[in-house]
């Protein structure tokens, strides 16, 4: 029933307005309207692309398969229908003046398509088969029937080339990910992140407050409930068009769209648990006396023994699990709920939806709450405009813990605890004061006090965006994109007084308060000529304009008022902060394509850019595309057997780059408070040594593949190799001490590579109304490779850029993948006077570390190399996802997600540190119990080498398994639903690995460009859950 | 529907609008590209004369981050301390450990970062030294920032193995990179800005009293390494016994905090030692003034070695001695014993002792004894202001002790174990072969 009725101009202003109410039918022009089936099931096909050949002019199926196309042109047109993991369909059309043509489709399921619909840089959307590049789309029709928390899930093991590294088991930390490899040595390698035409930070190491390891990323500030597709454009060959901006890729993120009709209710609930997996070690220490047998003392090591210092007691190995002893973990749980409508007339369609998450992780201390809305419109005003009003909002509070590199975290108490529990009985007299402990490493600091230190992220984020399409003539369209992406975010931590011990035991208050304003300009004009009837032209004009601000405020003090939690409430040690940074782009593109008899496609694109943080001497930066697609099978000549039904070959090159970041080409000097004869003044210090010819880094790539669909349809593969070079790559030349400036001066020097394939594989073996099955295998192999760090001032080669946990682990290295480990490796050990342990004495000296010397005494029983060598790379070389599939009989759904990452060395630092360091834990190095060769590792950290804690850390996950069931619609008309359906899946289930430490994924620096370690990190954890969908 | 041919009109239209697409792109882009940065300070704002006190500020603020370090840096104060018998390691972090052990690897992140900030100390100094000469030549402020500067190179010499070079970074931010520097020609670099010191300093006349103090303290300590016992006394005999030039800390910002206060009394990284590694002195037994310590009553953070702290910087804002009139006294008593008048030796030992309200001492019988008093005189009254290890090396340089007579040596404390390494001096990192006139220290010897 209409609420009201409008007429005339006050109609197209309402309407263009956004003011179309839900139901309401405010224009009855021209369209086009039908359903999409499956051929075999007859099942509706949800999210299916409907478009008029040759525009812009289209629209998505809803759950029941529907679609609308309002505001249709009048004549004959070909309307295609296209859906991933479908052949596409295409009928033509009659529109009439005034009325609605029906157009119904069956599509067929096919494992390849070549017609799924891509979003360009300009806004336009573009076949797959016009584009010579692999722009992978993920099917979030799936996501719902997997156990996805966050987008970083999304995007795991679902696309080839995407790699998303999960740093650990932290509740709203964040993972670390790459496509197609790492391009740049000083600047992100994180892609560009682009939500409904306008880019978004994404920045996953979003916090000013540090608490040892993990860190909340903006990543995650994405609904997955309101994505309705994701592509990911892999390099620059596909990405020239993003500018100074797309070298490391970009994913584009499309929300959720009304559709014309009644208003159709759907909405989710979750439930869950979340398990903390870890089997903690115990601590080791041998008990022994001084040599004369007087003294009784404690770590009487093996190598201790070895040197003479100690006699170990028989049988007198102390050990204990502080983890165990007392547990700093609870079972977790995770709840959410979802509602959304979507409906509208066809002048204008809304989406609306709100979505609550909260997650409460295995620490006490460790909580997340999302709230997300949603608000998108799409309006067509006039029959040749089209807007669209995209808004998303989140409200999102973050509890976190202490963990990783960080003494008051509870993992890393226990790791490097104590091997007494020092509440027995008996008290052990080198537990001294401590009655309290339970084996954690600071006296008296009960794993309660852990979850003292309250730090908390809340943050407020709003993206919104517009975008109209303007078509004045059949062949001309003009796109306009503005958007803006605000994040409120508020990091303060409060460290109570009296309850800590150390560090600050009278308390303190900091907060520091961030305001990030990415702005998004965009202006486009494609026009389309068909001089003759075989050949296409496409030509594209645009400008950009981005903006990315950055404000933060911070204060501090001491001296909490016990009860408070406020800086009103410090009393001592005020300080204060702020920092600001702007950046703009200006950049311009065209772009020409050729399209012959719609089977081949040539396009040649070039880009120019400014940005304010290019040194002052550069001018527009230019990046070239270009692009060729041939869809062989279409020819005539290709033979049309089941055996090959479509293959479609395809190659490009493209260029892209990525600006220095705020102020690297400045030479700069920071304001510093200085006590002059007591009195504090303003100072300066150097900042930064800046470099006024800087330039942006520049990656071209090339790549080339094909796609095939192979056996009726029932295999479908892809194959793309590329190859990417990072030209200008900036690198932070190492200053010499000597200079008296800054740690480096960025300059363009290095050259890095990147080459590799990807594949993908979609078997469909069984198709049938009762029972499908399927499988799809994800894959890609990364050669990643340092080709030069440049030269220094005087033309020499610049020495290994050197870094990592523990100041010298990873290195940036001519011929080596970038951040590769590096250190001493053992060469040999052997136990050579049969004592049944390994030992260090009278092995020469490796560097500057001595081992002893006894005269007379055994032989030396391990041998390091005399360079650190090439150990590993902790970034891997190949990735792998396998996703089986079976469906019984339309209501019973069951899939797993089989993850493998290969060529992967992670730093095990953690034991490595307990062997080395301290009262020395590890069993390795305290009995003799242990196989010689931990023995051997652990031994070898006292000559000065991490080298042997570099494990293999190749692993094979079952990272999803779920269990859907639906309702057949007959009960759910019964129920007077439109549709029910029930989930049980799980995450993090199993791993297969050979790697000795919690978990070969751990890294205790989520967000770090490069530096990986498992260090005192928490491991993923395990959830189960259980999810109800229903629509109405 | 396509259109089969474009229209001239069309035609028109279309290269009107890409045109006027791509002019949009290209005009103004200066302006639209122009942003402000208001954190911080352009090189060209720091050229005016009211620049110079900032200037003047920030060198000796970045003096005081090397020195006596802060919440970010250890400085040399406490890593010399650590590395000599003044402190013991208490905590886990390997880098700082190595430095304890006098096992000093060459890519020591820790041992980095102190020689960056020392350079930097130097660099600041000599940068605010320009900007005085280029509108103010005679400001006193001058003299300062050349004393820091000579200071800064005294105790690299001090503290490092031969081979220092002294770069710079140009205005215009470029590099010149220096050639490695003797430990006698960094001394005599040193000297060279003590004597420029000297000479603005006494056309100040009385404003100049103090740097010209600074400067002949500076002068003096460079000349002591140096073995010009002679020299050194000479150039600090006018320096009064009361004579006390501090690197000032504050509470007013992190930065600014006194490093050997945060670095212990914060998270007990190490405790001050007692008779550490055989050779060490009795800080903590022999309970002298000049040496205060207080039983801390709990554990460092390694979770195991008891914590005395130095109360010598008891909180945040304590200032750092740079050079007493107590040490020139010390010097005219170590060039009194060289020259073997032992009288005039004791009397200057007894000055230095009264000027801290301290009774007098008697004269050791033998030579020897009476070079144990000196450096132990030395080491109580400086403890804890980068000179340790400076003595320590001389001991060995000019006294022919053996390292092992003179450093923390054998068995290494509980719980970490092993025993003490062989080093005399700080080795020069390995980032200095960024330098390609450099190739390694030229002499690791005392």
């Amino acid at each position: 029933m209409k609420l009201f009725s409008l007429t005339g101009k006050f109609r197209k202003l309402a309407v263009a307005a956004g003011l179309a109410l839900p139901g309401t039918v405010l224009a009855q022009g021209e369209a086009i309207t039908g359903r999409v089936v499956d051929r075999v099931t007859q099942q509706p096909v949800a999210s299916a692309q409907v478009q008029i050949v040759g525009t812009q002019r289209g629209a998505r199926t809803g759950d029941d398969g529907r679609y609308r196309i309002v505001n249709a042109p009048t004549g004959t047109f070909e309307v295609r229908a296209l859906r991933i993991g479908y052949s596409f369909a295409t009928q033509s059309v009659t529109v009439g003046s005034g009325a609605t043509a029906v157009a119904n489709f069956s599509l067929s399921p096919s494992a390849t398509s070549l017609d799924e619909v891509v979003v360009s840089a300009t806004g336009e959307s573009q076949r797959r088969r016009e584009s010579g590049v692999a722009t992978a789309r993920i099917d979030t029709s799936q996501l719902k029937m997997a156990n996805v928390q966050n987008f970083s899930d999304v995007l795991s093991s679902r696309a080839p080339g995407v790699v998303v590294q999960q740093a650990g088991g932290e509740t709203g930390g964040s993972s670390r990910i790459r496509i197609r490899g790492s391009n740049s040595i000083q600047l992100s390698n994180d892609p560009l992140l682009i939500i409904d035409g306008v880019r978004v930070n994404n920045n996953p190491n979003s916090s000013a407050i540090g608490t040892g390891g993990q860190t909340p990323s903006r990543f995650n500030d994405i609904n997955p409930e309101d994505i309705e597709n994701v592509e990911v454009i892999k390099g620059p060959a596909a990405a020239a068009l993003y500018g100074t901006a797309a070298s490391n890729g970009v994913i584009q993120v499309t929300t959720k769209r009304g559709r014309a009709g009644k208003p159709r209710w759907a909405t989710n609930a979750e439930y869950g648990t979340v398990r903390q997996s870890g089997v903690y070690p115990n601590n080791y220490t041998q008990i022994g006396t001084n040599l004369a047998g007087t003294a009784r003392i404690t770590n009487c090591n093996l190598d201790a023994q070895a040197r003479l210092a100690c006699l170990p007691k028989a049988d007198s190995l102390a050990f204990t699990n502080p983890i165990a002893n007392q547990s700093p973990f609870r079972d977790g749980w995770r709840e959410s709920y979802g509602l959304n409508v979507s409906g509208g007339s066809d002048a204008s369609q809304y989406y609306l939806g709100g979505d609550f998450e909260r997650e409460e992780g295995v620490y006490s201390v460790n909580w997340l709450r999302k709230t997300n809305l949603r608000a998108n419109i799409n309006s067509q005003p006039f029959s040749k405009l089209t807007l669209a009003i995209n808004s998303g909002y989140l409200s999102s509070r973050q509890r976190r813990p202490q963990n990783d590199n960080n003494t008051l975290g509870a993992i890393s108490g226990a790791l490097i605890g104590k091997a007494f529990d020092c509440t027995l009985p008996r008290v052990e007299i080198s537990c001294g004061v401590d009655t309290l402990g339970r084996g954690y490493r600071t006296a008296n600091h009960t794993s309660t006090r852990f979850m003292a230190i309250d730090t908390r992220q809340n943050v407020e984020h709003f993206i919104g965006s517009g975008n109209a399409t303007y078509q004045p003539f059949s062949w001309l369209s003009a796109i306009g994109v503005g958007g803006y992406d605000l994040i409120q975010r508020n990091d303060d931590e409060t460290w109570p007084s009296g309850v800590i011990e150390v560090f600050v035991p009278q308390g303190y208050r900091q907060r520091a308060a961030a305001q990030i304003r990415t702005y998004t300009g965009n202006g486009s004009l494609v026009g389309t000529f068909q001089p003759v009837s075989s050949v296409r032209l496409v030509s594209t004009a645009g400008v950009q304009w981005g903006r990315e601000v950055f404000t933060r405020t911070d204060a501090y003090g001491e001296t909490l008022l016990a009860g408070t939690g406020s800086l009103g409430g410090t009393s001592t040690a005020f300080t204060v902060g702020e920092s600001n940074s702007d950046i703009v782009t200006i950049g311009s593109l065209f772009q020409q394509r050729l399209e012959w008899r719609d089977k081949v496609f040539l396009s040649a694109g070039l880009r120019a850019d400014k940005n304010s943080n290019f040194g002052v001497n550069l001018p527009f930066v230019k990046y070239p595309a270009v692009q060729g697609s041939w869809v062989l099978s279409d020819e005539s000549f290709f033979p049309k057997t089941s055996a090959i039904r479509g293959l479609r070959l395809r190659a490009a090159y493209g260029e892209s780059g990525q600006r220095p970041d705020f102020r690297q080409a400045d030479k700069f000097f920071s304001p510093v408070a200085v006590s002059v004869n007591g009195l504090d003044v303003s100072g300066v210090t150097l900042g930064g040594a800046g470099n006024s010819d800087l330039r942006p880094e520049r990656t071209k790539e090339y790549e080339f593949g094909f796609e095939a669909s192979l056996i009726g349809d029932r295999i479908g593969v892809e194959f793309t190799r590329y190859h990417k070079s990072t030209g200008d790559a900036l690198i932070g030349r190492r200053l010499a001490p000597s200079v008296g400036a800054t740690v480096s001066q960025l300059v363009n020097l290095g050259e890095v590579e990147n080459k590799g394939y990807e594949y993908q594989l979609n078997l469909r073996p069984v198709d049938t109304r009762m029972f499908k099955a399927g499988l799809i295998i994800n894959g890609s192999v990364n050669d990643n490779l340092v080709k030069d760090l440049g030269k220094d001032a005087l033309g020499n080669p610049i020495t290994p850029i050197i870094f990592g946990l523990g100041g010298d682990t990873q290195r940036h290295q001519n011929g080596y993948p970038l951040g590769g480990y590096w250190a001493r490796q053992i060469v040999s050990f052997e136990d050579k006077n049969g004592d049944g342990k390994i030992s260090r004495v009278n092995c020469p000296t490796y560097g500057t570390t001595t081992n002893t010397q006894i005269a007379g005494g055994p032989a030396c029983e391990i041998v390091l190399s005399d360079t650190a060598v090439y150990s590993g790379n902790p970034l891997g070389r190949t990735e792998l996802s396998l996703t089986p599939s079976v469906t019984l009989m339309k209501w019973l759904n069951i899939q797993a997600l089989f993850d493998h990452r290969g060529g992967l060395t992670l730093n095990n630092s953690t034991e490595y540190f307990r062997c080395n360091t301290g009262p020395n834990e590890c069993l390795a190095v305290q009995s003799k119990t242990a196989p010689l060769e931990d023995q051997a590792r652990a031994i070898s950290t006292f000559m000065g080498t991490r080298g042997a804690y570099f494990e293999k850390a190749d692993f094979w996950k079952l990272r999803e398994l779920s269990m859907t069931l639906s309702a057949p619609q007959t009960l759910a008309n019964s129920l007077r639903v439109g549709g029910l359906s029930l989930t049980v899946a799980g995450r993090n289930l199993k791993t297969w690995t050979d790697y000795k430490g919690l978990d070969p994924e751990l890294n205790t620096s989520s967000a770090s460009n490069f530096n990986t370690a498992d260090f005192l990190t928490q491991p993923p954890v395990k959830y189960w859950v259980t999810r109800l969908n229903v629509t109405f | 529907m396509s259109r089969s041919i474009l229209s001239r009109a069309a035609h028109s239209r279309v290269t009107a609008a890409l045109v006027g697409v791509l002019a949009l792109a290209a005009c103004s882009s200066e302006k639209i590209l122009d942003v402000v940065d208001p954190d911080v300070a352009t090189p060209a704002s720091l050229e005016a004369t009211s620049a110079l006190p900032v200037v003047h500020a920030g060198a000796i603020g970045d003096f005081q981050v090397a020195f006596s370090g802060n919440t970010g840096s250890e400085g040399q104060v406490n890593m010399s301390g650590l590395f000599t018998d003044e402190l013991l390691f208490a905590e886990t972090f390997p880098t700082r450990l190595e430095v304890d052990k006098r096992q000093i690897q060459e890519q020591n992140s820790t041992m980095t970062g102190i020689m960056r900030d020392i350079q930097k100390a130097r660099g600041s100094a000599d940068f605010a030294s320009t900007k005085f000469a280029a509108v103010a030549p005679g400001d006193i402020r001058r003299a300062e920032t050349m004393n820091l500067a000579g200071f800064a190179i005294v105790i690299m010499g001090e503290n490092y193995c031969s081979g220092i070079p002294l770069s710079r970074l140009t205005d215009g931010g470029e590099v010149v990179l220096g050639q490695p520097r003797t430990t006698a020609q960094l001394l005599d670099d040193a000297i060279a800005k003590f004597d420029s010191a000297v000479v603005i300093a006494t056309a100040a006349g009385t404003a100049g009293t103090t740097q010209l103090n600074l400067a002949r303290m500076g002068r003096g300590r460079a000349l002591l390494n140096k073995g010009d016992f002679t020299g050194a006394a000479a150039a600090v005999t006018s320096v009064p016994t009361s004579f006390s030039y501090q690197i000032f800390s504050s509470a007013g910002t992190n930065r600014q905090n006194n490093g050997v206060w945060y670095w212990q009394r914060t998270s007990n990284r190490w405790t001050v030692a007692n008779r550490e590694g055989i050779n060490g002195l009795p800080y903590i037994s022999d309970a002298d003034p000049r040496v205060p310590t207080v039983n801390a009553n709990k554990v460092g953070f390694d979770g195991a070695t008891p914590i005395f702290f130095q109360n010598k910087y008891p909180a945040k804002e304590s200032p750092t001695p740079l050079a007493t009139g107590t040490e020139a006294r010390l010097i005219e008593a170590e060039a009194a014993l060289r020259s073997a008048n032992t009288g005039s030796f004791l009397g200057f030992v007894n000055a230095a002792r009264a000027q801290q309200s301290l009774g007098a001492v008697a004269l050791p019988a033998t030579t020897r004894d009476q070079q144990d008093l000196l450096f132990k005189e030395r080491a109580y009254a400086l403890w804890l202001t980068s000179h340790r290890l400076g003595d320590m090396r001389r001991l060995v340089r000019q006294y022919n002790r053996t390292q092992d007579q003179v450093f923390p040596t054998g068995v290494y404390p509980a719980p970490i174990g092993g025993t003490y390494g062989t080093d005399v001096n700080f080795i020069i990192p390995f980032d200095e072969k960024n330098n390609n006139n450099f190739t390694g220290c030229l002499d690791r010897n005392a």
